[in-house]
């Protein structure tokens, strides 16, 4: 509709066709990108707003606002302490809850109990806090009351049970002793035994009924139970303690026993001691107590421990059903526990974080208003004032909460609305430094040269399908595998970066395609551009006068081609059909040939040098974005131009000089010029001109000296080219360095002396004028007072300091375009060493098999199986993965250091939303 | 002396990623409710910066080569059976004892 009108307004001439033509871009294209400044050009617009909160309406409000996630607020009492807050109080309660929670959920723990994942519950109001308080202290109560019961139950029936095994296992020992006592001459075989066997003696004695004349005093026995490693140093120190007058006898019990306290497993071991004496049966109690042996009482004749035995396990069971019942009943307050354990500690987690953001906020002189002061995104104020309404509406507050922008000297956060795929890029850019707020973002950019420099590095087109499908297959099953935590850091790392790694592989790919590396071989798609048949031609059916044919070639040294020496065939280059190069990428030709890393060498190193100097040339444009953003035309005249100068009057001069070299066709190729060297000469032989070579008697004929052909002529106009480029280039660094400190100390002086003339006609109005004029003019003077305020800087300007900021900046640009060039030699290196790489693992590996299988097939077939999975391994392995991973670092420092220096400051700091998200929360914690 | 490789290659290809380039400037206008639409835009036009300027690179390096190929002789005969169809093959000394 528009567009009709416009142009019916401004009728079909020229004139009409520049404005129409105007007027599209500024209207259309310029207005839809700011429309779209929600997207990832510069960080959006974010401003400073003051909100009143009525108290009663406050948590609702704060709720409202958490819920939606758009205001990051600002602590106003940073001077004081947490302790003294307003909301410590219910903070304090939330944190009691915690851990109230926390030991339910560890007791859910322990019974094996998953809780039942809520969605997400909404805070509760303030009012239900209470109610929550009591129910979380009754459960943790209750549970705690069963615990203990459980605690003294499973004791009691440890100690019946070790009873129970003490009765058991000294029925043994009083069996052998009876056995033993009823054999003739005991006596004497007692007096006759050496001290060890001596103890069999004791125990025999010790039985009560055995004790013979009244003389011999009565031996007396103690029964206990004691953990088995215990047992060694145990008898080592009754036997020292009681000068081995106490005979221990042991038995092990076979299973272990649960330990009621830690509910561990514990291997226990029966003991029973004989003795004689009070004072022996003191010491020995006292040595049990010390190894934690418990002691029962054992009762002396066989009829009463039959007796005994009988009601141990009658109590055993009745104890065993006990425990049964309350674990049941335990088990069925944990189940209930389960169903809401996860909402109530979201509940909680949120009414904290509520009276958290609620600590920082202001409260009115009138006590009856919190003031609040956050950032927001502009965007974003509408829905914002909703949800303020929707909290003053459901705390039934009479008077609504107001919203008010303000304007503030300090830089706002920094924040991108990104989506799944742009948050892996933007936290590439992120883990650099956050931008300045509203500063030009590389991201948009990013998102296609950084899987492009990395491609360049790794580029084989069969490498990078296996990463495209390997990423792919994450993007395909992204919402199965974003809710399983599966593989631990190092895979979630590379999911979060599926995209990322996705666009790597495409990439990859292409670049692969076009040297035509897949897997280290060649494609001939198109049928190589090199005449392997020259001067016949291709498919010019030529009558060669010899016979010759391949299998005379295989390891025939006596067939002479070529040189002969090295048994090499050379393609002249004439053989290239008509100078019709290969028309997608490398010629396949050089996979085969020996001389291919000669050329390769030359191609990729010339590639990284131009794709360096245009990213760095793009990188400076950019700039031009921060400077007319910031209205700094000066910077724009005076930084942006000479550095442009700089770069392109040399490095641009050196692309230049690639391309007019390869376009150029040198009927004697050696002489074709080295454009290092030309490039080091357009410096040093800064004053000479190729006629003085000629003098000197070097041929300036040959085109060594031009690459635009040879004659003198051509020599000559590049060498004058050369030095005007070199002036330009030069010049460009004084301009860079002194024009804009000087500008900006002429400016403060002229601001300066404005302010001073508008005070000195103040002063003469102030004496010249009437006693009452002077509460006007003090006013007055107010205004100029905030005036100079305005300007900030304006104040403190110190030439020194701008100037050594400047100087810095100037040498860091003009040295960095040096060496980034250089730099960017890396995706030379790292495509060589990938390319090479890839095919040594070939050739040492798969082509064994190949070789082999064309000798003896059967062993060969069995062979390349094997060896394919090696190879198969190896190429994910140090391929894929290593290679991988260096050249993302690679690809990663060309973006940050070579690219980003050029425009990106990164001096901000980011939007973090108050949020009630569980991601976020989740974050946070 | 038809050069296919300058008058048909070069064109073809040429065409296709300006034609991609000015795809990104379009398709921001396709989907004017996406609010990363000029991001969406502005890949399409990266992308085919990236992509032309990389073939190009390839493409010029072999325009004019100032060296050519060194083939072991075995593969040269395997090429000139296998492209050529040639079941015998002339020395090159015979050819072009010259260079």
């Amino acid at each position: 509709m528009t567009w009709r009108y416009k142009r019916r307004q401004e009728g079909g001439c020229v004139r009409g066709f520049f404005r129409r033509c105007r007027w599209f871009l500024k209207d259309v294209v310029i207005a839809d990108i700011n429309a779209a400044m929600g997207s990832l050009f510069r960080s959006e617009e974010v401003t400073l707003a003051q909100l009143f909160l009525q108290s009663e309406a406050a948590y609702a409000t704060v709720r409202e606002l958490g819920e939606v996630g758009r205001v990051q607020f600002r602590d106003l009492n940073p001077e004081v302490s947490a302790f003294q807050r307003k909301f410590i109080n219910e903070v304090r309660r939330c944190d009691e809850m915690e851990r109230r929670l926390r030991f339910l959920s560890t007791e859910l723990g322990k019974a094996g109990n998953e809780p039942r994942p809520a969605g997400n519950v909404e805070a509760p109001d303030p009012q239900k806090m209470i109610d929550l308080e009591s129910k979380f202290e009754a459960l943790e109560v209750e549970l705690k009351e069963i615990n203990a019961n459980k605690e003294t139950l499973c004791r009691n029936l440890l100690d019946l049970i070790e009873l129970q095994h003490i009765l058991k296992k000294t029925q043994v020992f009083f069996q052998e002793a009876e056995a033993q006592s009823m054999r003739p001459g005991r006596e004497r075989r007692l007096r006759a035994r050496d001290a060890e066997s001596d103890k069999r003696g004791l125990l025999v004695d010790s039985e009560p009924e055995t004790a013979g004349g009244g003389g011999q005093a009565k031996f007396t026995f103690v029964t206990g139970v004691i953990a088995r490693e215990k047992v060694p140093a145990f008898e080592r120190i009754l036997w020292r303690a009681c000068r081995g007058n106490v005979f221990l006898r042991q038995a092990d019990i076979e299973h272990p026993l649960d330990d009621p306290v830690t509910g561990e497993q514990v291997h226990k071991v029966v003991f029973i001691l004989f003795f004689q004496g009070d004072q022996l049966r003191t010491r020995v109690r006292k040595i049990c107590e010390g190894f934690r042996a418990t002691l029962y009482q054992c009762p002396e004749t066989s009829g009463e421990r039959e007796q005994m035995t009988v009601a141990v396990s009658n109590r055993i069971r009745d104890l065993k059903s006990v425990l049964h019942t309350t674990e049941q009943h335990s088990l069925t307050q944990l189940q209930e526990v389960a169903l809401d354990i996860d909402s109530w500690q979201t509940k909680v987690r949120k009414m904290k974080a509520i009276y958290h953001a609620m600590n920082m906020f202001n409260l009115d002189v009138t006590q009856r208003c919190l003031i609040a002061e956050c950032w927001c995104p502009v965007k974003d104020i509408p829905e914002v004032q909703a949800a303020l309404a929707r909290g003053t509406e459901r705390s039934g507050a009479t008077v609504p909460s107001i919203l008010n922008r303000m304007s503030t000297s300090d830089q706002p956060p920094t924040f991108f609305r990104t989506n799944k795929f742009t948050s892996g890029f933007q936290a590439i850019v992120d883990a650099y430094g956050i931008a300045t707020y509203q500063e030009v973002s590389p991201v948009p950019y990013t998102i296609i040269t950084f899987p492009f420099l990395f491609a360049v590095m790794f580029g084989d087109a069969g490498h990078g399908l296996l990463m495209a499908v390997f990423a792919g297959l994450l993007i395909l099953f992204e919402k199965r595998l974003a809710n399983t935590d599966v593989g631990g850091e190092m895979f979630s790392t590379i999911f979060n970066g599926r995209y990322i790694v996705f666009f790597m592989g495409l990439f990859s790919i292409y670049t692969g395609m076009i040297y035509n590396d897949v897997f280290s071989k060649s494609l001939n798609l198109f049928g190589s551009s090199w005449d392997p048949g020259y001067p016949y031609g291709f498919g010019n059916e030529g009558e060669p006068p010899q016979v010759y044919n391949i299998e005379d070639c295989l390891g025939n040294e006596g067939v002479e081609i070529g040189d002969g020496e090295d048994q090499m065939s050379e393609f002249p280059t004439a053989a290239m059909e008509y100078h019709t190069p290969y028309p997608f990428g490398l010629d396949p030709v050089w996979q085969v040939s020996e001389n291919k890393l000669v050329f390769t060498n030359s191609y990729k190193m010339k590639m990284s040098v131009i794709l360096g100097v245009a990213q760095m040339f793009f990188g400076v444009i950019l700039s031009t974005f921060n400077h007319v953003h910031a209205k700094s035309y000066i910077s724009l005249a005076v930084e942006f131009v000479p550095q442009v100068l700089f770069l392109l009057c040399i490095f641009g001069w050196l692309v230049f000089l690639m391309v007019a070299k390869w376009v150029t066709f040198y009927a004697n190729s050696s002489t074709a010029p080295s454009l290092l060297i030309t490039l080091i000469n357009m410096f040093l032989e800064f004053t000479r001109l190729p006629s003085d070579y000629v003098v000197e008697g070097r041929d300036a004929g040959e085109n060594e000296y031009s690459v635009f052909g040879p004659s003198v002529q051509l020599a000559t106009l590049q060498a004058i080219i050369q030095k005007g480029l070199v002036i330009a280039a030069v010049s460009s660094i004084p301009v860079m360095l002194l024009v804009k400190p000087f500008y900006l100390k002429f400016q403060h002086k002229k601001r300066a002396n404005s302010d001073e003339e508008a005070r000195q006609t103040h002063i003469a109005e102030q004496v010249g004028g009437e006693g009452g004029e002077v509460i006007h003019t003090g006013a007055q003077n107010g205004k100029v007072g905030e005036k100079t305020e305005g300007h900030g800087e304006g104040e403190d300007f110190e030439f020194g300091e701008v100037f050594i900021h400047q100087a810095i900046h100037t040498i860091e640009y003009c040295l960095g375009t040096i060496s980034n060039t250089a730099s960017y030699l890396r995706l030379w290196a790292l495509s060589l060493a990938h390319a090479e790489l890839s095919e040594v693992l070939w050739m040492m590996v798969l082509q064994m098999g190949v070789s082999m299988g064309a000798q003896q097939p059967a062993i060969g077939v069995a062979a390349l199986f094997f060896l394919f999975a090696f190879w198969a391994v190896l190429t994910v392995g140090i391929l894929l993965i290593m290679e991988g991973l260096s050249a993302f670092l690679h690809a990663l420092r060309l973006h940050w250091v070579e690219f980003q220096s050029k425009f990106y400051i990164g001096a901000g700091y980011k939007f973090v939303p108050f949020s009630l998200d569980k991601k976020a929360m989740e974050g946070e914690t | 002396m038809f050069n296919s490789s300058l008058f048909v290659a070069l064109p073809i290809i040429t065409i296709f990623w300006v034609a991609v380039f000015i795809a990104g400037f379009i398709v921001p206008f396709l989907i004017p409710k996406n609010p990363n639409r000029w991001t969406i835009g502005t890949m399409i036009a990266t992308t085919a910066i990236c992509c032309y300027v990389f073939w190009l690179i390839a493409f010029l390096a072999q325009l004019n080569p100032l060296i050519g190929p060194e083939v072991p002789n075995a593969v040269a005969a395997h090429m000139r059976r296998a492209w050529l169809g040639w079941k015998q093959a002339k020395t090159y000394d015979t050819c072009y004892p010259s260079w």
